[in-house]
């Protein structure tokens, strides 16, 4: 496939859903591209049970569940902000293929995603933490 | 997109107070003395919420499908579904809530 095609494929997003797991030879950005899309529609299916009835919850390790793919979207989330500020971003460099290396993944940018990952399993420890012991304690 | 940013900040902040008003017994409590305020956060979180998730289904089906005619009828078929879930989400705020 020439480079044009190569592009002008990429560009129609023919791969579909199927393309957010074509992450081999990608940088970790990717995976978490990948997991913020996932994380966020199983987000938006509680929603839509907790809309049915408020009351409901998915209980003790479900609960816990909840608590990484929330947490896991939030420090996510947090870190596509400061990319969006341009906080952390480097120069501009022409990225010709896919598969090569972004430039946004380098300097400060591997620190903030450090810190984004460090910061989701701290919320995710304190919400499973009240999940599993705090919540059955007090019913 | 400066919207989905905006919201997802909103989310953070008010979902935070949610979850301490239904699950903390001393901050509930304390939150729910004024049902006003209650109301007031849920109305923002609930609108924040929708308009957050809504708005990133929208950009996931325009992303499957890059045409402009599809993406015009998407937009405008969450936004519809976005305002009538809205309507109906505050409405069954006001009666838990006994405003209404």
């Amino acid at each position: 496939m020439a480079e044009e095609e190569f592009m002008e494929y990429y560009a129609k997003n023919m791969r579909g859903i199927l393309g957010w797991f074509k992450v081999r030879a990608y940088t970790i950005e990717r995976w978490l591209y990948a997991a913020h899309r996932i994380t966020g529609m199983l987000i938006v299916l509680f929603i839509l049970a907790h809309f049915y009835n408020t009351g409901w919850h998915p209980g003790l390790w479900w609960d816990a569940l909840l608590g990484i793919v929330v947490t896991f979207h939030t420090a996510n989330g947090i870190r596509l902000i400061l990319v969006e500020l341009g906080i952390g971003v480097g120069k501009p460099l022409l990225v010709k293929k896919p598969s090569q290396r972004p430039v946004s993944i380098e300097g400060v940018q591997r620190y903030i995603v450090a810190l984004a990952l460090v910061l989701f399993i701290v919320l995710a420890a304190i919400w499973s933490y009240y999940a599993l012991v705090i919540q059955p304690m007090i019913g | 997109m400066f919207l989905h940013y905006t919201t997802a900040i909103l989310i953070v902040i008010t979902g935070l107070i949610h979850l301490l008003a239904n699950n903390d017994p001393v901050i509930g409590a304390l939150i729910k003395e004024n049902p006003a305020l209650y109301l007031g956060n849920m109305a923002i979180f609930l609108a924040a919420l929708l308009y957050h998730a809504f708005n990133g289904v929208r950009v996931i089906l325009v992303e499957m499908v890059p045409d402009r005619c599809w993406t015009k009828w998407i937009g405008w078929a969450i936004l519809i579904i976005g305002v009538i879930t809205y309507a109906v989400g505050l409405q069954v705020l006001l009666v838990a809530l006994g405003f209404v």
